[in-house]
């Protein structure tokens, strides 16, 4: 009998073991996959964020001024001291984002950048400091995040037009979770914005040449 | 089967005693297992609501995208669709720097919640505000189940 009672306890631990298995498999096996869960949420955050862009104006995040003065500081004389300022309050963020685009085409000959002085080259960095603060409110600590605005590129031949800002905090992002965009039309039509880049080459562009005025802003939501 | 005391004896509760834990061990498993799928149903819920919200209930007359109006009347309505179904709704709107500037809808009681927490999920939104302009925000939905 002694050896019975032994054979029953090895019975026990191999039906032990069995069960160990299968509470393994079913810790394991995730009723929903917490990654899915995650991409659907930043998903859905990314697009309220950006759609929410078309709407809400820069009054709210403090305003939005930059110099005009083309090397981006100011002469601090009494009496013009702040009128090289341009103040934009009641604009939306989606239309600051098209009016820098209007004012701070980029244009390549070859490799080389062709900057020339522009009186409102300030709004650039002011915009982007601008979107960062707005960006870190909203997202700053959720996720990682990178925010992107862009025209298609103009290619002319020898030259190539084009508009790109980018905006990101990557320091703790580790898997990117989603990648949303919205097209935002530029306020010119196709006729008014060739004129305009025909204004700042100094020449004419071919009749054929059709130009996009789109601008694509995407945002990528990154876990942390 | 005969039982000698002594070892067949302690055979038998050594069996009983590993069984016991191996069972316990497999409710908790059991436990673990439905409450995460309980979190994440209540979250998926959670976001749901929030979105229905947002693209849907609270969606403007223009019916503009990523703009929602405050309607207490169309919340409360959503509100009971969803307690004939037994889920309960909070809905709180705070501005970007945190202060609260809308609520809608019953608190969870921490003590009645105690078995069934409840699930939240929060989306940035834009609300009218003054004319045509909107202000971005933070609408924040609790759902729970009684």
């Amino acid at each position: 009998m002694e050896e019975k009672g032994f054979g029953y306890i090895a019975d026990v631990l191999v039906f032990s073991l069995l069960v160990s298995v299968a509470i393994t498999f079913l810790v394991a096996i995730s009723p929903v996959d917490p990654r899915v869960e995650s991409e659907r949420y930043a998903s859905s955050f990314a697009r309220g964020l950006l759609l929410s862009f078309q709407h809400s104006t820069a009054d709210q995040f403090g305003g939005f001024d930059y110099s005009l003065e083309p090397l981006g500081f100011e002469l601090n004389l009494p009496l013009i001291e702040g009128s090289a300022r341009r103040e934009l309050l009641h604009k939306t963020v989606a239309q600051l984002l098209s009016e820098d685009v209007l004012l701070n085409m980029r244009i390549n000959v070859g490799e080389t950048d062709l900057t020339f002085l522009k009186t409102n080259e300030a709004m650039d960095h002011e915009l982007k400091n601008f979107l960062k603060t707005i960006l870190e409110k909203t997202i700053g600590g959720r996720f990682g995040y990178r925010m992107r605005a862009n025209t298609k590129l103009i290619d002319l031949g020898f030259a190539r037009v084009y508009f790109e800002i980018e905006i990101e905090e990557m320091s703790r992002a580790r898997n990117q979770l989603c990648s949303e965009s919205v097209m935002l039309s530029l306020p010119e039509s196709n006729i008014d914005l060739k004129k305009f880049i025909e204004n700042a080459l100094g020449m004419t562009l071919p009749s054929k040449l059709e130009i996009d005025t789109i601008i694509e802003v995407s945002l990528e939501l990154w876990s942390t | 089967m005969v039982l000698h005391v002594g070892e067949d004896l302690f055979s038998t509760i050594l069996a009983v005693s590993v069984l016991s834990v191996f069972i316990a061990a497999l409710f908790h498993s059991y436990h673990f297992y439905s409450e995460r799928q309980s979190v994440f149903d209540g979250f998926d819920l959670a976001l749901d609501i929030a979105e229905r919200l947002r693209d849907s209930v609270l969606a403007t007359h223009e019916n503009k995208p990523g703009l929602i109006e405050l309607s207490q009347e169309r919340l409360e309505n959503y509100s009971k669709i969803l307690s004939i179904q037994g889920i309960n709704l909070r809905v709180d709107l705070r501005s970007i720097d945190g202060e609260l500037l809308f609520s809608h809808g019953p608190e969870p009681n921490p003590l009645k919640q105690y078995f069934s927490p409840p699930a939240g999920a929060s989306l940035p939104v834009a609300i009218l505000f003054g004319q045509g302009s909107g202000r971005l925000c933070e609408l924040t939905v609790l759902v729970w189940r009684d």
